[in-house]
Order: C-alpha cells, then sequence, then structure tokens
C-alpha cells in the first residue's frame, strides 16, 4: 500500500502505480518554477538596480511655482516663465537661468521591480489550470465521482483537486513576498541617501506584468 | 431497510424523471429494477446513493443517507466509477482504506475466478473486463445493499452465466442486491421481486411468485404491464414499405 499513501494528495488522472514518475515531474515541475522566479526575479531587480545606480536616469523637476514631477530618460519639457516659453532637454537645465531645478534621483522601487515576479502569474494560471484538469478527471472518462462521493470524508475530492495546486501558490506567494523584503532591503541599503525619490512606489501588480 | 418516501426528481422545469415513488428495499433480496430507456431506473438509483439531489425521503435503516452509513450501499454502473489510471490491486487497496468492511478475500476469489488481470491499469483493460472490476468491486464492498445498473454491458454469455451463478453462491443472507437490467429471461431465475418503471412511476413491485401466478412468466407479465402490442412491427413495416405483411 506504499503507493496509495502518495496517491491521497492526487486526483484521478494522475493516480496508481503507473503514473508515478508523472507526479514527480510535476512536483518537480513546481520546483523549477519556483526557483526560475527566485532566479529570475533577483537577476531582473539587480541589473535594474545597477544599470539606475551608473545612468542615474531619473529626475525630479522644481518649476519655479513650486510644482515637481518624476522624469524618467532625457525627456524634453516647456516651461513658461514670465510669460516666455523655455523648452529644455532635460537633465541639462541650469538653475540660476530660468528657476527651474533639476535633481538626480534613483528610480522609484516600482519601476526597479517590474515584472519581476512573472514566473508567479506563469505559475497562477499553470494550477488553475491543474485544478480544472483535477475536477474534470473524476468525470472523464469514468465517472470516479460516483465513487469518490460515497467515501466517509465529504472533502476527499477537493483535496486532491485543490491541496497540491493551491499549496504551490501559496509557495509561491509567499517565496514573492520574501523576494519583494529582500529586494526592498537592497534598494535602501545600496541607494545614496540623497538619491532617494521622496515617496516610493511600491505598487504589487506591477511586479507582476 | 431502505424506505423511499414520496419521491421525486426533476430535471430543469420540464423533465419529470421520478415521480412520486414510495417503496421499501429488505435485507436479502435479491430485486430487479426494469423499465424502458429513460424509464428512471438510473435515477432512482442514483437518489437513493445520494448522488442526485430529489424531493421526498429516503431512509436506510431509519436514517437519512448521509456520510457515516452511505457505505452500507455500494454502486456498479455501466458508466463506470473506478480510477482507470490504476490497477484492480491498487483499487483494493483504496477500497481497503476508505471502506472498513472491504472483503479482500471475496475480490481474491472473483478476480481468480474470472482470470482477471490485476495488476493492469484498468485503462488498458477491454470493456467487458472493465464491467466484470467494476461489479467485482461493488460486490467486495462489505455493504447490504449492492446496486447493478446494466452491470454486464460488454459480458458474452458465458461469463453472464457464470456470474448468475456466483452471484447466488457468495452472497450472504443479509446482502440485497438491486439489479436494474435489460436482460429480463436471464435474471429471471434468481430475482426474488420485480420493480417496474414507467416513465418515472412505479408501476409494477411483486415477487416472482406472485408474477408467475398472474402471467405465468416475468417476460409475459412485463409485456402485459408496458401494454406490449406484438403486431406492431408488421403495422410499422407495412407503413414503411407500404407492403401489406
Amino acid at each position: 500500500m506504499k503507493h496509495l499513501t502518495a496517491d491521497k494528495w492526487y486526483a484521478p488522472r494522475l493516480m496508481g502505480q503507473v503514473n508515478a514518475k508523472l507526479r514527480r515531474a510535476f512536483l518537480c515541475g513546481i520546483a523549477g518554477c519556483l526557483i526560475v522566479l527566485a532566479l529570475y526575479s533577483l537577476l531582473l531587480f539587480l541589473s535594474r538596480l545597477n544599470k539606475d545606480r551608473e545612468n542615474d536616469h531619473a529626475y525630479i523637476v522644481t518649476f519655479p511655482d513650486g510644482e515637481r514631477m518624476t522624469l524618467y530618460e532625457h525627456t524634453l519639457i516647456n516651461v513658461w516663465v514670465e510669460d516666455v516659453r523655455y523648452t529644455y532637454e532635460i537633465p541639462d537645465v541650469p538653475f540660476e537661468k530660468t528657476g527651474v531645478r533639476v535633481e538626480r534621483i534613483m528610480a522609484d522601487f516600482g519601476a526597479l521591480t517590474k515584472g519581476a515576479f512573472l514566473f508567479l502569474m506563469v505559475l497562477f494560471f499553470w494550477m488553475v489550470t491543474e485544478v480544472l484538469l483535477n475536477y474534470r478527471s473524476f468525470q472523464h472518462p469514468s465517472k470516479a465521482v460516483y465513487l469518490i462521493k460515497r467515501v466517509s470524508d465529504r472533502w476527499e475530492m477537493h483535496r486532491r483537486c485543490l491541496l497540491i495546486p493551491v499549496t504551490a501558490l501559496l509557495i509561491g506567494v509567499l517565496f514573492c513576498i520574501g523576494l519583494g523584503v529582500l529586494f526592498y532591503t537592497i534598494y535602501l541599503k545600496m541607494t545614496p541617501p540623497d538619491r532617494i525619490p521622496e515617496q516610493i512606489e511600491i505598487a504589487i501588480w506591477r511586479m507582476l506584468v | 431497510m431502505i424506505e423511499l418516501r414520496n419521491v421525486s426528481k426533476r430535471y430543469g422545469r420540464v423533465l419529470e424523471a421520478l415521480k412520486d415513488i414510495s417503496l421499501s428495499i429488505g435485507q436479502g433480496e435479491v430485486i430487479g429494477l426494469f423499465g424502458e430507456n429513460g424509464a428512471g431506473k438510473t435515477t432512482l438509483m442514483k437518489c437513493i446513493l445520494g448522488l442526485l439531489g430529489y424531493e421526498g425521503e429516503i431512509l436506510i435503516d431509519g436514517e437519512p443517507v448521509n456520510r457515516s452509513n452511505i457505505a452500507k450501499m455500494s454502486f456498479g454502473t455501466c458508466e463506470f466509477s473506478f480510477f482507470p489510471e490504476m490497477t484492480a490491486m491498487e483499487h483494493a487497496d483504496f477500497y481497503e482504506a476508505h471502506f472498513p468492511k472491504f472483503r479482500r478475500d471475496r475480490f481474491r476469489g472473483l478476480t481468480e475466478f474470472f482470470e482477471f488481470p490485476v495488476y493492469r491499469p484498468i485503462k488498458n483493460l477491454s470493456s467487458g473486463q472493465k464491467s466484470q472490476i467494476e461489479v467485482i468491486l461493488a460486490l467486495c464492498q462489505g455493504a447490504d445493499y449492492i446496486f447493478l445498473d446494466e452491470p454486464f454491458v460488454g459480458y458474452d454469455l458465458f461469463n453472464r452465466e457464470d456470474f448468475y451463478k456466483v452471484l447466488l453462491g457468495i452472497l450472504e443472507p443479509n446482502e440485497t442486491i438491486i439489479l436494474s437490467t435489460h436482460l429480463i429471461e436471464e435474471v429471471e431465475g434468481f430475482i426474488d421481486r420485480a420493480l417496474m418503471l414507467h416513465e418515472g412511476k412505479l408501476i409494477g413491485d411483486k415477487s416472482v411468485s406472485e408474477i408467475e401466478e398472474e402471467a405465468g412468466s416475468l417476460v409475459e407479465y412485463v409485456k402485459k404491464l408496458y401494454g406490449y402490442q406484438a403486431d406492431r412491427v408488421g403495422r410499422s413495416l407495412e407503413m414503411i414499405t407500404g407492403e401489406k405483411k
């Protein structure tokens, strides 16, 4: 009954000794996806951070009336000063001439982590598909649902369909939270204090796409 | 005992699959459940097993069917309820883990008798073998009430005859069989009671001895009950071909 112990976590399509290798491949695939998630996001973040430190491509522009805006890369802006329009190419705008002040800063955290956790979305859609296939395997090709609904544990079918995919997703989310904390700590440690933007945008949704 | 009180089942708004059925099933009976296609035989079985919702009341040994007493009933169906990727032996392990009264000795005996390949995944077997294992597992679960829905699909004649003999030989006094089949002539010899369904209604519930007194044989009784017209084939052929038969 050794295989039966492993079987109790799986839906009909993955049950049986004949599918032992497939089950191992499935679990290895999940682990691989999580490892790729961690490595990809780490490499992406660090490379962006390093590039940003070298190029300092974010700027805060302060206008004479006190309005401020954050600009990335080189940008053309128009400024009206005493009814005269001046056009400038950031970053080289001298303050003394126009009253427009430009300060170089580090890109905000959201820009550095944009899309870093893309693989979590990949894992999400994969696990949703697994859940749907698991439930379907109780109806096709045989009506195993008639058997599973007659066992004493009313959660037997749902456990077999949901446990592994939901656990994989939860582990993925925990990975991302841990990595996010790590990245934020690195960001603060590696950025000179005078280059940190006043408001750091941490948009979680930007990390996923 | 299984009791049904005013059980009805409707699919959607229009289709009444079961209409106000009341009956009781005692222990130790072998009951044949008969009816034309669409009469409601499978629906009736599934309602009793709790696999479908219904109106009315169904009690097993005085209590509603629930997860704690559902193991008293087993189910073998022509739709197959096994796990295709598993072997018969793995199914025996599964049944043993989930049904405490699983009969391993009976399972071993039946699979040996039918020379069943117990170490091959069921998905790789013939449809007749799939039907065999479906019935074997239902008989070995250790249930008091064994529901078999068209269990002989794919069985050859010799296997069917062997099966009837084995079935009568292994059944214990407390075990009840409810058998749905179209093979009326074959099962007539070993059932105790016949239930007739027609368009969702229970139109007949008699013991075999009563049927034999009334109509001589189960086949004649069914024909009489369903109003079978012996000349309808001839009349239909006349209509189709235009030739008088």
